[in-house]
């Protein structure tokens, strides 16, 4: 492909000989367009990786630790790299928010996002089950399961699942998003590749980090709904922080998370 | 009969190696007792029965510490906690090899419990099989007296393959008669025989008296009564009027 020359014709009669297509008329500027915040699709990133083995004969050992890592899903972690993409996913969406999105459904919508690859997912780890469940809860774990054996389409999965409480699972999730040790160096290594903030880290941080991926999810109307005691957004966010506030010395009002989510907006 | 200081101090010095050698001895032999490596089987089968969604966390509960299971109810559609799904002995060393801290899934803990199995195979192999061979060995090339800690030991091997329980044997008296016996056998002479089917007999009954206690129906309520399990199991309990 490297030999193949094009003569392009520019309308100030420069030429330039090479693999690029010049089209239209030349100012004499050259602009640098960053692209786009997308991921490499897996397809690509396996040819990249051969093509540079195949120029780099020696010290294969890392190229070859890449290459088989993206072959192989089946690697360590996978279950919760899966996870953290589709929590990413959701928050690091494309185009602009809805202007009035509905508060009951954002941690609904951001458990759905961040399920729904290991519904799709063609091939898992062995135990990915149990992965799962200690990632959230059994029962979540089991729905997942179920959706994958029924090949239960998105809208019934986010059905099934918004007639349950999922509590517990939630906040496991977020406990674990907040631990480094655990999915908070992946969270804040994706989140800065979709081009979010970086999240707010720690082992007891599970709750900053909800407050995080709930401004980022829900914006000002979130805000303006936990500020209502009665409003059912706030029950249902509020039973997910008071979980996380396993601190006896950080007990949690909902006030407080309000105020959280104010101070995140305006930061 | 000699009571001369000498032998006295030469029972002191004698008395602690008869205790330390004999107590280690059967403690290893037990480690491999086949009712060891049966328990080992029965939790490596009881976890496998769970479903892999299920997860293990230990918990630290009087009278006995044991695991508790969370896993999915299809007819509550819940999550259920139940303990205690399995107990561990404490006298063994694959106790140490059973995590304690956090959530496992099953597959963490069917790899704990297929690797405690091997464990247990070759203690069975290593410490029972090869403690008997050891003592056969000695008593046809060394002494027939060895016959009396081969009848020992297998009497005890019998009891806790038939009660699977790890007593602490070591208590005061036993140990002033072994003491005892020790001083007698230092007198030499037909003292060393007498002193040596003696204690052997003594131990014998000891053993017979602790088999007869385990399976009393007294023994066992006692049991059932502080770990809520058969027919004291509080669950049973539910809906009666009494």
């Amino acid at each position: 492909m490297n030999d193949e020359r094009v003569r392009n014709e520019i309308a100030d009669n420069a030429v330039i000989v090479g693999p690029v297509v010049q089209a239209g008329t030349f100012s004499g500027e050259i602009h640098h367009h960053a692209a786009p915040r997308q991921p490499l699709d897996l397809l690509t990133l396996r040819l990249w990786v051969e093509r540079l083995a195949a120029g780099h004969q020696k010290d294969r050992k890392p190229l070859d630790q890449v290459r088989a890592a993206v072959a192989d899903p089946a690697t360590a972690d996978a279950v919760r790299r899966l996870v953290i993409a589709g929590v990413v996913a959701y928050l690091a969406r494309p185009g602009a928010p809805p202007d009035k999105p509905v508060p009951e459904e954002i941690l609904t919508d951001l458990v759905v996002f961040a399920l729904w690859p290991l519904v799709t997912a063609g091939k898992l780890p062995r135990n990915w089950e149990g992965e799962l469940a200690q990632l959230t809860s059994p029962r979540l774990a089991v729905l997942v399961q179920r959706a994958r054996a029924q090949r239960m389409p998105a809208e019934e999965f986010t059905r099934t699942l918004a007639g349950k409480s999922f509590t517990p699972a939630i906040t496991a999730l977020f406990d674990d998003l907040a631990d480094p040790r655990r999915g908070g160096a992946l969270l804040t290594a994706l989140a800065l590749a979709g081009g979010l903030k970086a999240p707010p880290t720690g082992r007891r941080a599970g709750r900053k980090v909800a407050v995080w991926a709930l401004v980022i999810a829900g914006g000002v109307t979130l805000a303006h709904a936990l500020r209502q005691h009665d409003s059912r957004a706030a029950r249902l966010v509020g039973e997910v922080l008071v979980d996380l506030a396993t601190d006896a010395h950080d007990p949690l009002d909902l006030t407080d998370a309000a105020l959280d989510l104010v101070d995140w907006l305006f930061s | 009969m000699d009571f001369s200081l000498d032998l006295l101090l030469a029972t002191g010095k004698l008395a602690p190696k008869v205790i330390s050698i004999g107590s280690f001895g059967i403690y290893l032999t037990t480690l491999g007792n086949p009712r060891s490596l049966r328990e080992s089987r029965v939790t490596l089968d009881g976890l496998k029965s769970w479903p892999p969604t299920a997860l293990f966390r230990w918990r630290r509960q009087k009278p006995r510490d044991g695991y508790e299971v969370t896993a999915y109810n299809r007819k509550t559609d819940e999550d259920d906690t139940l303990f205690p799904v399995f107990h561990l002995a404490k006298y063994c060393p694959t106790y140490l090899m059973w995590p304690k801290n956090g959530q496992r899934t099953r597959n963490a803990m069917l790899r704990t419990a297929r690797i405690t199995l091997a464990v247990k195979v070759f203690f069975f192999f290593a410490f029972f099989l090869g403690s008997f061979a050891a003592l056969a060995w000695l008593t046809f090339t060394q002494n027939w007296r060895w016959t009396v800690a081969l009848v020992v030991l297998t009497v005890h091997q019998l009891v806790f393959l038939h009660s699977n329980t790890y007593f602490k044997w070591l208590r005061w008296p036993r140990l002033l008669l072994i003491c005892a016996a020790t001083w007698l056998y230092l007198q030499g002479g037909w003292y060393e025989t007498a002193a040596i089917c003696g204690l052997g007999a003594v131990l014998t009954l000891m053993i017979l008296n602790v088999w007869q206690m385990t399976t009393s129906s007294r023994f066992r309520y006692q049991r059932m009564r502080e770990h809520g399990y058969g027919v004291l199991d509080p669950k049973h309990e539910r809906g009666k009027p009494w």
